[in-house]
């Protein structure tokens, strides 16, 4: 207790002493500006990390190396904070581009506008009409008897039009050609008959033919022949042409009139004052029936109505004026009069009460969704395009001019940028001439004009807001090379920290330890210096690949595999650093004063290994954002939607055309990855000569 | 030395026996359903005409993938070691003739490539050592620097975009022009040579740089020595001191080094030969890699450790044989 105090006390006046002494010699120094020999500032005595760090600073291209690592940190770490933009946003813009306005159809399909619900027209034959008008208009017909379950009379009402009514009939008789009627089977004994069957008494007298070996027979008045055909096959073939009746017989007269009829082509047959109605059958001939009554079912026409703005027109207006499209006749639907009439232009214009509410016409001009919004000038004047077409000669394409209302981009209350139409001052539309190109396509027409469209910003060009430009998904391009940055340093950091991990404790214990332990674990180093890495990392990547793995396990897996990898030299180096130093009498000074083990290693050796290491980790980073890059850069290391200096040069450089075009973008990306990797190895360089004077004598 | 090279022989084939385990060991545990995707892949090929049981079981019986870890390798080791590597998937060829097409392009490349760096960075970092600080100096050591820190596929797209595009003097990629076919064997000869100018100068960039500063610090350190100040000391001409005594010392660790190049000329260069369309064994690989080709990839993993090896072992014995004290340890 008491030594202690004197000791404090000692200590004490040491102090006191040496704070004179500071006192009197900075007196003296300020008295006549020299220092004197005894002076205790005249030598500095500075600690090695000061000396070490002098030595550093003294060299130029270790600091520029250092002044270029601070600015890419402040550029990838710091500058993204204030920068607007991630790195993954998607920019978009409004541009105008030429896109599909509307298309113009000539309308060939017709269609259906029914006249009476209480006529049943049958399914097929409203499926066939299309057809039968088309035969029709071939042959040059206007009215054709149809039979599709049930007769149906089409009829013409000009060009566009034409109605189909239902006939009320009576089958009156059937006109039977000579021909075939059926084959006789000598074996099974059986006539299979090829339309109507004539029943077992024609069957017995065929039998009766066949067994007589008669070449033809009698039945019912008509005169069949047989003949072998194959084989225990014998056909049989009425010789005479036949007329059967379905109730009275109408006599000669009938038939020669029907025959003269048939021969003439004509389809219907008067006599008696009665019309009877010829139609094919499927026995070859016709059948006649006896018409009763016609109903007016449906009207089919090709023609749209282009109604003038506000206007609506009601199917049955529609159907009406279908019917009197060509015969000029008013009508009257719910109370109002209508008509359609022929105005100065030749075209067919549709009148309510005296006033032109639509136009007919067929040719059908929609809007790109296929709707009717547009307005009837526009419709005309891409009609007289299509005309224009379809001239003498024909052309596939051609462009009009209309007065358009321009669009214009606009923010509104929430602050989104919205297309608006163009109005000036005074609330009128701002109208623009606008060239329309129209285009033929198949079975129509195209029409397209430039439009502004909400459109991603993709590879635009560098800008007030995107002073790099942006790229291909429309992202921009400066804050990717920002946080591009980021992940390659940070995958250098923590690739060069593994290896340095795995190195120092294999290295150390291999030095430390040396015998077994040593040459065991040298082997492996020599196994892992063989392995070739480049291409392992290519195989898992392109694995991983395949195997669609995510981005970010991509990378962690990345930096696992490099690390992993890359240790081996490091823990060449620490081993044979400690090997010496174990040898060193600081080190056999531990030992005698009984120092433990861990000590040993971790207090003594391994902060004398730390300048090798320190000089290898830094020049390794270089070496690590090289590998990562090139990785990347074939598209095997950090995918989209993450961005990497690698992929970067990559997205931008795979054609010749874009190689040039965008060399706005991957010159300073790359200028970025060699100015890394330079002032790295400027640093590590600089650490080196610093920390071992020797070697720069 | 004897002693010496038949140990070093018989250390680096078990190295590279344990190499070649753990090649197959991570072949060995690729997913199976990736190897039957990859197979089916190769079934559909137009062209092709193994089935897709075919294209596995001969996986299977080259590879030894059905069986266990160690048994599958040491069938894998038997046919390899006979020279069998089975048919390519990618290039649908036996593979030994897959090699046997691509490895004198890179041959060729890498002599280029080897030899043009030498005769310039040697001569360079020579200079810089001597004039240590001066600016020849500051430039060498920057340009070697720049040169090891370009990445090759930046360098290889300037180049293309400068000599290939604007100013139009070579194709950007592949390795012959459209009229190949119609030219003489000189003018084959000729056209391909031209086709390998921008890939050799793409090459040569990149490794003048490493070359140079390995020169210069082993010239700086020999400058130091003083076996130079007692020669000029003794009053040397300064020419004699550098070319004679200084420069032969220098060789040593550079002849050291050859070694790894000799193995090196036929090791293919990865990304040059990818970027520039130099059918060479790197772009041969790295296409089979990519497509997940296993038999050739599984070759070149063997081929790669095994010129790494050689690589090594060169420089070993090499190195024995300039500095007689590594022979007795």
């Amino acid at each position: 207790m008491k030594e202690l105090h004197t000791n404090k006390r000692n200590s004490q006046e040491v102090v006191e002493h040496a704070k004179d002494n500071i006192q009197r010699s900075e007196h003296r120094a300020a008295d006549d500006g020299t220092m004197r020999l005894d002076d205790s500032q005249r030598v500095k005595v500075l600690s090695p990390g000061a000396l070490v760090f002098k030595r550093f600073v003294r060299n130029k291209l270790a600091i520029l190396g250092v002044c270029i690592l601070v600015s890419m940190f402040l550029f990838s770490f710091l500058c993204p904070v204030f920068y607007p933009y991630e790195q993954t946003r998607v920019f978009y813009k409004y541009d105008s581009v030429n896109a599909n306005y509307g298309g113009v159809t000539v309308r060939q399909d017709f269609v259906n506008y029914t006249l009476d619900e209480s006529v049943v027209v049958s399914d097929q034959a409203k499926l066939m009409l299309n057809a039968e008008i088309k035969k029709m208009q071939s042959a040059g017909e206007t009215s054709a008897t149809i039979d599709y379950d049930g007769l149906y009379v089409l009829e013409e009402l000009g060009k566009y039009a034409y109605t189909l009514s239902k006939m009320a009939y009576e089958a009156a008789a059937s006109f039977v050609p000579a021909g075939v009627v059926g084959t006789y089977d000598t074996i099974s004994k059986n006539v299979v008959f090829n339309a109507d069957d004539l029943g077992e008494e024609f069957r017995a007298a065929v039998e009766a033919a066949v067994d007589g070996k008669a070449s033809s027979f009698t039945f019912q008045g008509e005169e069949y022949s047989v003949s072998l055909a194959k084989k225990f096959t014998y056909s049989v073939a009425s010789t005479t042409s036949r007329i059967v009746y379905t109730d009275e017989n109408l006599g000669e007269e009938f038939e020669a009139l029907l025959g003269a009829a048939m021969e003439n082509g004509e389809d219907t047959v008067i006599f008696n004052e009665q019309e009877y109605v010829l139609v094919p059958n499927d026995k070859g001939g016709v059948d006649a029936s006896q018409v009763s009554g016609e109903q007016l079912a449906l009207v089919s026409s090709v023609l749209v109505f282009d109604a003038l703005e506000g206007v609506t027109i009601s199917d049955a207006v529609k159907a009406q004026a279908m019917l009197n499209a060509y015969n000029g006749k008013a009508f009257q639907v719910e109370g109002a009069s209508y008509k359609v009439s022929e105005n100065a232009e030749g075209e067919m214009i549709l009148e309510q009460d005296g006033q032109m509410i639509a136009r007919m016409t067929n040719v059908a001009v929609r809007d790109s969704q296929g709707h009717d919004t547009l307005s009837l000038e526009f419709k005309k004047a891409a009609e007289a395009a299509v005309v224009s077409m379809n001239g003498e000669k024909k052309i596939d394409q051609t462009t009009f001019n209309f007065m358009m209302q321009r669009m214009e981009v606009s923010t509104n209350e929430a602050g989104q940028m919205v297309t608006i139409k163009a109005v000036d001052e005074n609330g009128n539309p701002i109208m623009e001439d606008t060239t329309l190109l129209i285009t033929r396509k198949t079975g129509m027409y195209e029409i397209s004009c430039p439009q502004l469209r909400y459109l991603i910003d993709i590879s635009g060009a560098p800008s007030k807001d995107h002073w790099l430009g942006t790229d291909a998904n429309g992202m921009d391009n400066l804050s990717r090379m920002m946080y591009g940055g980021r992940i390659s340093l940070i995958v250098g950091f923590i690739v060069v920290l593994l290896e340095i991990i795995l190195g120092v404790i294999m290295g150390g214990i291999a030095g430390y330890f040396g015998g077994w332990v040593d040459t065991l674990i040298m082997r492996l180093v020599d196994i892992f210096r063989c392995i070739p890495s480049m291409p392992i990392l290519i195989i898992m990547a392109s694995f991983m690949e395949a195997q669609k793995v995510d981005t970010y396990v991509r990378l962690m897996y990345m930096m696992a595999i490099l690390g992993f990898l890359g240790w081996a030299g490091i823990a060449r180096l620490v081993r044979g650093q400690i090997l010496s130093l174990r040898e060193q009498e600081f080190m056999t000074a531990a030992e005698a004063t009984g120092v433990r083990v861990r000590h040993r290693i971790f207090r003594h050796l391994v902060p004398n290994v730390m300048p090798q290491l320190i000089v290898t980790a830094t020049s390794g980073l270089g070496g690590v954002i090289l590998t990562e890059s090139t990785l990347s850069y074939l598209g095997l290391g950090v995918k989209f939607p993450l961005a990497t200096w690698g992929n970067i040069i990559n997205t931008v450089t795979k054609t010749n055309e874009n190689l040039i075009r965008y060399t706005y973008i991957w010159i300073p990306v790359g200028l970025l990855i060699c100015l890394t990797v330079i002032a790295f190895n400027f640093v590590g360089d600089g650490l080196r000569d610093a920390f071992d004077p020797k070697m720069k004598r | 030395m004897f002693k010496f090279i038949v140990k070093r022989v018989l250390l680096s084939l078990l190295i590279l026996f344990f190499v070649m385990f753990i090649v197959y060991t991570l072949m060995y545990s690729l997913p199976t359903s990736y190897m039957e995707k990859t197979a089916r892949e190769m079934a559909s090929r137009p062209g092709n005409l193994k089935s897709y049981q075919e294209w596995l079981n001969e996986l299977n019986a080259q590879y030894g993938m059905d069986k266990g870890l160690i048994p599958g390798f040491f069938t894998w080791l038997g046919s390899a070691v006979t020279g069998n590597f089975g048919d390519s998937w990618f290039w649908t060829k036996p593979v030994t003739t897959v090699f046997s097409e691509s490895i004198w392009y890179s041959f060729a490349l890498n002599v280029i490539a080897l030899v043009i760096p030498v005769s310039v960075a040697i001569p360079l970092g020579v200079l810089a050592a001597r004039k240590q600080y001066s600016l020849t100096d500051y430039s060498v050591t920057v340009f070697a620097l720049i040169g090891i820190s370009l990445p090759s596929f930046f360098l290889a797209t300037i180049l293309k975009m400068v000599f290939g595009i604007k100013l139009g003097w070579f194709e950007t990629s592949g390795m012959q022009s459209r009229d190949y076919v119609t030219l003489d064997a000189f003018g084959k000869f000729l056209d391909v040579a031209w086709h390998f100018v921008l890939p050799a100068v793409n090459l040569c960039i990149l490794s003048i740089g490493d070359l140079m500063r390995y020169t210069r610090t082993n010239m700086l350190e020999v400058l130091n020595a003083d076996y130079i100040r007692t020669a000029r000391a003794k009053g040397l001409a300064e020419s004699r001191v550098i070319n004679y005594h200084a420069f032969r010392n220098t060789l040593i660790p550079i002849v050291t080094m050859m070694g790894g190049w000799l193995a090196g000329l036929f090791g293919g260069s990865l990304i040059t030969e990818t970027l520039f369309g130099i059918r060479g064994i790197g772009y041969v690989s790295y296409n089979s890699m990519v497509n997940g080709d296993i038999p050739f990839t599984m070759f070149y993993l063997a081929f790669s450790a095994l010129l790494t090896m050689i690589g090594t072992l060169l420089s070993d014995i090499l190195y024995a044989v300039v500095d007689p004290r590594v022979r007795i340890n």
